[in-house]
């Protein structure tokens, strides 16, 4: 696992004239670079010349300044984690807004798993083994972690590295990614990147085990500079830039064996490409060495117009809205001057007033799914979630395609019917039945009462109020003569609430 | 259901990023000529489709002409219907149909390219010739009762060699990066009813981007037969009031965007059972007969998931047995 060619990195390399900064670090994978080789911003207004970049002077990221109570607590945990358990949010709220965001943002220790473990009729999960199992595995830790966020970013890498096991066709390779993803969820977007790039289920997904000296195989070089660090058409990059950046990747190999599948994952030097290189030919950022693929992965973060990337598109995991260019700007220079680091991005982010002040955002299936069980203290008991995960459209470790899920598709009539049936599957254990059922007596209002107080009192809007009200009221004077039937009622009123509208976004 | 998702979300991030194809790179590689096919004229190509219910590109030999017309007689009755197959993946087009009398064809395939007498000659253009494995696609082809029509040299200028760029304007119809609705989602708009989701299926589990609609309902569903909403012990009237209260919150409007999406996709949802077509007689007798043979199979499949618990409607109210 120590691969040769890694060891030639900084010495050869020759930066451009612009970006021989004195005081350029030869370690890190940290160098800043200067403002006037931004790029433009894509989706904000912000040219090319940034606000001088002084380290003292550098802009600070708005911190959201009104009410912080159950409303944003509820968002701030449904955006960062899976939603509340009973009481949750309540606490998070009494902390303050810092606090309660440093509460995710800084966990100490490794996470605890809180509550009853899974299992499929009656016996312990084999997510490597049984199939869907995988799904219900990740699923309960974002039920049970008291980390949320770090199995929130883990989640947001799985979407951002987006890795099927379709192709992968090994779920102990999967579950090892994922744990590598979850070990740097919070952590340095360098070391991440690096990680991601030499990991097994994506030297498999993206032909990296393929990608040889005398063959060279463009796709994760391809992937890497469009999705995963600078994006494409902006000028980051061109053609040539990817076929020179595959043969920096070169070397990585792998053992197949008959029913075990690839196996032994090494860097082999005699597959490696170690003739100097050139990226970014003819810019005032190019570079030239003898790179190999430690030096790739870094200096693609290294590349202006990776800053803009990477802080865009994490920003659109958590606010559905473009930031404002001084926004951007600011969070562009803390990503850079934090060294890369994640936490520091998402905590700024967290804090951020479009977060509170802002449009709702669509609950990703499986946060909605691991939500409901959290609000029910509910464990995974079946294998129900991962088959209406799929119908919801978001079954783990099973991305459509290496650019990740496609948020648009997660509210249509398709999904939609998973989404209720996931509400009918968590409702089960709280059905009321008419034999017993004790509110025989109760109002139209009393009954909408009792089934939001059910499905623990989440947020809904008036007008949904309203159509829930004249739900109940219409339902009660046919044959309400028989008391039986408002236990009927109930159970109607829960999954209309559970599964309304209003709970799929936060 | 696109329209309500113009604005800023992740997806379209992407989208954006993979936006201005091949900006900076050269219109035309220099030195190559016209791609072949690009003289077949339209016409030619809407007189071999013209009338026909499908037109099907790239058809694997799975797929076969009876399987068409099961579904087809199953999603219409007396009903014409467009079936539009996307199928995941890529075929070199340069092979498919292959010009193989091109000088430039030996140069862009070095290996694979066939000699100059290989495969089918393809009547509708002399300079292009059938690849050997097109066998199949060649015999519908020539098959005037079948009437599979081609569309060979396909391309926009500057490409970026994004796989999510091109299959975006393909989707959308346009080489436009931004186009929101799709090319069937256009035509809906046009000719189609606001609020019947059965006129745009997609038979899958989420809205194929080619029937993304900007104003009419179109709908996705993985399976049309076991498409119904229903709970634990709400039965009968109620269950019909529960899916009526499902619609009403469904079409609550909505100033914000997103929760727009959600609610429509709800009123979507509840209204599609109602808007299923009435069909003909023995359209109904083969649907039956269909039916009988899924229930079947969803049974075991229920079976094999450990899910027997599947309430369903009873005639009288529902008893605990214990």
């Amino acid at each position: 696992m120590t691969p040769t060619a890694a060891k030639a990195r900084p010495a050869k390399v020759t930066a451009a004239p612009a970006l021989v900064a004195p005081s350029k670090p030869t370690g890190g994978g940290t160098v800043p670079v200067p403002t006037s080789a931004a790029p433009p911003v894509t989706t904000a207004t912000k040219t090319g010349s940034a606000p001088a970049a002084a380290p003292a002077s550098a802009p600070k990221v708005p911190v959201y300044t009104g009410t912080f109570g159950l409303r944003e607590a509820q968002r701030l945990l449904w955006r960062a984690g899976f939603g509340p358990k009973p009481g949750q949010a309540e606490q998070l709220a009494a902390k303050g807004l810092v606090a309660a965001v440093r509460s995710l943002t800084r966990p100490t220790g490794t996470a605890s798993l809180v509550g009853a473990a899974p299992t499929v009729n009656g016996k312990p999960l084999a997510p490597s083994t049984s199939w869907g199992h995988d799904h219900l595995w990740w699923l309960d830790r974002m039920v049970r972690s008291d980390q949320p966020l770090v199995e929130r970013m883990t989640l947001v890498w799985h979407d951002w590295f987006a890795t099927s096991n379709r192709d992968v066709d090994n779920a102990k390779l999967m579950i090892a990614q994922n744990e590598t993803l979850r070990r740097r969820a919070l952590g340095s977007f360098t070391d991440l990147a690096a990680d991601v790039t030499v990991d097994p289920a994506m030297l498999v997904w993206l032909s990296g085990i393929a990608n040889r000296r005398q063959a060279p195989n463009e796709n994760y070089a391809r992937e890497y500079m469009e999705l995963f660090t600078l994006g494409a058409d902006r000028g980051a990059y061109t053609e040539t830039d990817v076929r020179t950046l595959a043969r920096a990747f070169t070397g990585w190999v792998a053992t197949w064996t008959d029913g075990v599948g690839f196996e032994n994952f090494r860097f082999d030097p005699s597959r490696a490409d170690t003739a100097t290189k050139t990226l970014w030919a003819g810019t005032s950022y190019a570079r030239t060495g003898p790179f190999g693929w430690r030096d790739a992965a870094r200096l693609c973060l290294e590349n202006p117009y990776h800053r803009s990337f990477f802080v865009l598109k994490l920003w659109s995991y958590f606010v559905p809205s473009p930031p404002s260019a001084s926004t951007q700007a600011a969070l562009e220079s803390l990503y850079e001057s934090s060294g890369r680091s994640i936490a520091q991005v998402v905590e700024a982010i967290l804090l951020h007033p479009d977060l509170y002040q802002g449009a709702p955002l669509v609950k990703p299936p499986v946060v909605y799914n691991a939500g409901l069980l959290r609000a029910f203290g509910q464990a995974i008991t079946d294998d129900t979630w991962y088959w209406r995960g799929e119908q919801a459209g978001q079954r783990l470790f099973l991305p459509p395609n290496v650019s990740g899920w496609n948020d648009r598709a997660w509210l249509d009539t398709s999904s939609i019917y998973g989404r209720w049936f996931m509400a009918q599957h968590v409702l089960r254990t709280t059905v009321r039945m008419p034999e017993n059922y004790a509110g025989s007596t109760e109002t139209p209002e009393q009954a909408v009462a009792i089934a939001r107080a059910a499905v623990g009192n989440p947020a809904l809007t008036t007008e949904t109020s309203n159509a829930l009200l004249a739900f109940a009221q219409m339902t009660a004077p046919l044959w309400w003569g028989d008391p039986l039937y408002r236990a009927h009622r109930q159970n109607a009123l829960r999954q209309l609430i559970a599964s309304s509208p209003d709970g799929q976004v936060c | 259901m696109a329209d309500c998702c113009n604005d800023f979300t992740r997806s379209q991030l992407l989208r954006n990023g993979a936006a201005r194809a091949g900006q900076g790179l050269p219109a035309i590689e220099p030195g190559m000529p016209v791609p072949a096919g690009t003289g077949m004229s339209r016409r030619s190509m809407l007189l071999r489709s013209a009338g026909l219910a499908l037109a099907v590109y790239g058809a694997g030999r799975t797929l076969t002409p009876q399987a068409f017309e099961a579904a087809v007689a199953e999603a219409a009755g007396e009903r014409k219907v467009l079936i539009s197959i996307f199928m995941d993946g890529g075929a070199d087009a340069l092979s498919l149909l292959a010009p193989t009398g091109d000088p430039r064809y030996r140069v862009l395939r070095p290996q694979l390219a066939l000699a100059p007498d290989a495969g089918w000659a393809f009547p509708a253009d002399t300079r292009l010739r059938w690849h050997p494995s097109a066998q199949g696609l060649r015999e519908l082809w020539e098959d005037p009762s079948v009437g599979v029509a081609v569309a060979p040299a396909i391309g926009y200028t500057s490409p970026n060699q994004s796989h999510f760029t091109s299959r975006h304007y393909w989707e959308v119809g346009a080489t436009d990066p931004n186009a929101s609705t799709g090319w069937l989602g256009r035509y809906l708009d046009r000719v189609g009813q606001p609020d019947l989701p059965i006129q745009g299926i997609s038979l899958d589990g989420s809205l194929s981007p080619q029937l993304a609609t900007a104003s009419v309902a179109v709908a996705a569903a993985s399976n049309l037969r076991s498409y119904s909403f229903y709970t634990d012990v709400v039965y009968n009237e109620m269950q019909d009031r529960m899916r009526a209260a499902m619609a009403t919150i469904g079409t609550l409007p909505s100033g914000n965007p997103i929760m727009a999406q959600a609610r429509k996709a709800q009123a979507n949802a509840a209204s599609w059972p109602a808007s299923w077509p009435p069909s003909a007689t023995g359209h109904r007798r083969r649907a039956r007969a269909t039916r009988r043979r899924r229930a079947h199979s969803r049974r075991a499949r229920r079976r094999s998931r450990g899910c027997s618990r599947r309430t369903t409607r009873r005639a009288t109210p529902f008893r605990c047995a214990a």
